[in-house]
């Protein structure tokens, strides 16, 4: 055992090569854990405002300049890294990202599987250049088979994993589960592939390659689903906000506009709380609605009636209530109403992080706490090409005026 | 190299939900000794769930349970007696992660703290699973998956504007917490293995879904720009957004059309529709998207899925087919990459599940079955800790184990 550390992954290098977000946001989690995440950037640029990844949206009014630097998302996706830039098809530039990587711990991409291949960094390329590298790679569809080289994007993946298919109103064709579910499922499971093939090399000795597919990722989270066809040959409905059996269970309008609350009834007991709570105590005698069964087969009768209670009210004034009384209800939050929520207030879950050319940046803490020692986000994200000579003449030694001469870095924006 | 990621680690399973048995699935697949501990009395929570294999409800057939349960033992044991709070603490080993998903009050009472075991097991980890942490004031609130969606920001961003917003699939936020939860595990047993100190750490499932909005939370801090649910268009609805991202009906079902680094011209060139190059589109294409959609939708419907997307795969165009659990099951791509297992059950019959999340070139993914209730008490009670068949008799018919 060294000195105490600050933070678990205190001491590892990472060389970040991931793009647009599923890879951004797996490596900013090790950040947060406090590796050393070092990100590799184009020097054609961080794209302009409106670029097609869709992360780059309008930077904040009446701060014209350098919006590359200022933009949300990618703040948020690459918070406490570093950013170097290289030009890899540049033979000192590639000789930067070699040099960088032979002093690493780990090496994390998510490209379409023919980028790495087109630099000549296949496996046996990485592994000669430091023996015990964890490389994990993270792309749409995976490094083999005939998909290999489909582009992807959360929502198409969200479509060929299954998610979009099972996704619905009963009434309703397939729709995407939330905003960029596919991204983040992605992110997490690749954090822990990246932690586990460390801590085998910590314990074991050898790096090795680990490989993912995003799409594999996302066909996982339809396991339930999946299994009932490939055991059963059942293939499911799409079931809206149902609970297969318990019931009631929906989203319910509010006072407001687009305000709404979401509840499930568990039990007969809770059934009778909420009657009483809606001051409709003659419902809990129905015979209708006593048992579950019954409830669910009735409850396109029951819904109707909540709502007329939900509309007179606030969420949060039916979350609590009905909380109270253990039965299990939560505002529908939008996002100023997740911001200004005294839960996540209390637990400090959106953070305001200092940043030199924003002010001030909002990063979110990871969805977990350590008793021992803070993982909260601290450092702001790098300004595009921040630590380049930093890493370039300090890390590596390399003569960066000699790089900057062949076109294989540079020090100011294009 | 020999053996798995994970081999050196022993975890004490205690979890009922999806999150704690997604989790500690993570763990046993890279080789974590993983013990399951269930009630005696019920058998873990997963085994009472559906789907069952052959549609008969009986406990060993739970699909659940057969998948999220691989690879792990399972020992029957009641952490509501002090004999069996005795049995488990004995279970404790320098190397132990307990996974405990009881909501914070439950896990107080039964004493699956990290305080509780600190005093004579400082090294322990004790992962928390709730919906709403171990702190806070919604800590003892209780939530069913539906709500943690809601109160996660996750659920506003899904579903029709016109309608109430809209669940996802399955059990996301309960999965998702599982995911997290193995990584957070992780990252204590490192600190573990600089300091030597164990720790409780604490996954809010509401709170790691919140992840889920993207940048929506940004978008209103900085600009108050509210993103709202849009179907199956991208959530930002600002006029300069590209476009298409769109799921829209072909001849034989769905396609999910997504612009990349081309825009809208690799639309105009797939389609051979030079009215897509319009430049008031172009300027503006979200802000067109009913007008694109309209133009898009007679070609879409007169070519298949596979016609669709192996043209957009040589045009390097991200368009995503939709696909149903048969299609998937039959999927080449799967196929090729052998993602789908077949797993022998302890009754000779094999069961096809997605087996592999992970390609590890040396220390693999192994995909073991899940085990019958109990399998693994004599392994566990006899030869581990020492116990006479007599002993386990006695455990036996006081209802214990």
């Amino acid at each position: 055992m060294g000195p105490h550390p600050k933070r678990p992954l205190a001491g590892i290098r990472i060389v970040d090569l991931t793009v647009v977000a599923a890879g951004p946001v797996a490596t900013s989690l090790l950040a947060d854990l406090g590796a050393e995440v070092i990100k590799i950037e184009p020097t054609t640029g961080r794209g302009a405002p409106y670029s097609p990844d869709g992360l780059l949206t309008p930077h904040v009014p009446g701060t014209p300049d350098r919006p590359y630097n200022r933009a949300p998302a990618f703040n948020e996706f690459n918070r406490g890294k570093q950013s170097v830039l290289l030009n890899v098809t540049q033979p000192s530039g590639m000789e930067a990202l070699k040099r960088l990587t032979a002093i690493s711990d780990a090496l994390v991409e998510n490209f379409s599987p023919r980028v790495m291949e087109n630099w000549g960094l296949t496996w046996p390329v990485l592994r000669k250049i430091q023996p015990d590298l964890v490389y994990v790679s993270l792309s749409g569809f995976g490094a083999t088979g005939l998909y290999k080289h489909r582009p992807a994007f959360a929502p198409t993946i969200d479509a060929t994993s299954g998610m979009e298919f099972l996704t619905g109103y009963d009434d309703s064709g397939p729709i995407k589960p939330g905003y960029m579910f596919s991204d983040f499922n992605a992110a997490l499971h690749g954090a822990y592939a990246v932690m586990t093939a460390l801590f085998a090399r910590r314990r074991q000795g050898k790096g090795q390659w680990v490989e993912l597919a995003m799409r594999e990722l996302g066909t996982l989270m339809t396991a339930e689903a999946l299994l009932d066809f490939l055991a059963n040959g059942r293939l499911p409905q799409r079931t809206g906000n149902q609970h297969p059996w318990k019931a009631p269970q929906g989203v319910y309008p509010c006072r407001g506009e687009d305000q709404w609350v979401a509840l499930t009834v568990s039990t007969d007991e809770q059934w009778r709380t909420l009657c009483r709570l809606m001051g409709r105590e003659h419902l809990a005698e129905d015979q209708r609605f006593a048992l579950a069964h019954d409830r669910w087969r009735h409850r396109a009768e029951i819904d109707p009636l909540i709502a007329a209670w939900t509309r007179e009210r606030a969420p949060a004034e039916v979350m609590h209530l009905l909380q109270q009384h253990g039965i299990a209800a939560g505002a529908v939050l939008d996002a100023p109403s997740l911001l200004a929520d005294p839960h996540f207030c209390a637990r400090g879950v959106f953070r305001r992080v200092p940043h030199p050319e924003t002010g001030e940046d909002l990063y979110r803490h990871q969805g977990w706490r350590l008793s021992r020692c803070s993982i909260a986000p601290e450092k702001p994200a790098p300004r595009y090409g921040e630590h380049t000579r930093s890493v370039i003449e300090g890390l590596l030694g390399m003569d960066i005026d000699a790089m900057i001469g062949q076109g294989a870095t540079r020090l100011e924006p294009p | 190299m020999s053996g798995q990621a994970l081999q050196s680690v022993r975890v004490l399973d205690t979890s009922h939900s999806l999150a704690g048995a997604n989790c500690t699935w993570l763990l046993a697949g890279m080789g974590a000794e993983v013990i399951l501990v269930e009630p005696p009395s019920t058998g873990n929570h997963l085994r009472s769930m559906g789907p069952f294999w052959g549609r008969t409800p009986q406990p060993e057939r739970s699909l659940l349970a057969l998948f999220y349960h691989m690879g792990k033992k399972s020992i029957t044991l009641d952490l509501r007696t002090d004999t069996g709070r005795g049995i488990f603490e004995r279970l404790v080993t320098p190397q132990t992660v307990a996974v405990v998903d009881y909501p914070p009050r439950e896990a107080d009472r039964l004493g699956l703290t990290y305080d509780t075991f600190a005093a004579r097991h400082p090294e322990i980890i004790v992962t928390s699973i709730t919906p709403f942490g171990r702190s806070g004031p919604y800590h003892d609130f209780t939530a069913s998956e539906l709500v943690l969606e809601a109160m996660s920001g996750h659920l506003y961003l899904t579903g029709d504007p016109k309608r109430e917003p809209l669940k996802s699939f399955g059990r996301q936020a309960l999965l998702q917490a599982g995911v997290t939860a193995a990584v957070a595990t992780l990252s204590a047993l490192f600190w573990r293995d600089a300091t030597g100190e164990g720790q409780e750490v604490d996954v809010a499932a509401a709170e790691n879904l919140t992840i889920y909005t993207g940048d929506a939370p940004h978008q209103w801090y900085t600009r108050q720009i509210l993103l709202r649910r849009n179907r199956s268009r991208n959530n930002k609805l600002e006029p300069k957004m590209g476009y298409p991202s769109n799921t829209l009906p072909c001849k034989d079902g769905y396609v999910h059309l997504r612009y990349g680094s081309g825009g809208l011209e690799d639309f105009a060139l797939l389609t051979n529709d030079p009215r897509l190059l319009d430049p008031r589109f172009l300027e503006a294409p979200m802000g067109h998207a009913d007008e694109i959609d309209a133009l898009l939708l007679p070609w879409l419907q007169v070519h298949t899925k596979a016609e669709i997307c192996a043209l957009a795969a040589e045009l390097r165009i991200p368009i995503g087919e939709v696909l149903g659990p048969d299609e998937i099951a039959a999927d080449p791509q799967h196929q090729a990459r052998g993602f789908f297992v077949e797993v022998s059950q302890a009754g000779g019959d094999a069961l096809r599940v997605p087996g592999l999340p992970f390609r590890f070139g040396e220390t693999p993914w192994d995909a073991q079955r899940s085990p019958a209730m109990g399998e693994h008490n004599s392994e566990v009670y006899g030869e581990a800790l020492g116990y006479a068949e007599d002993d386990l008799a006695r455990l036996r018919a006081e209802g214990v184990i």
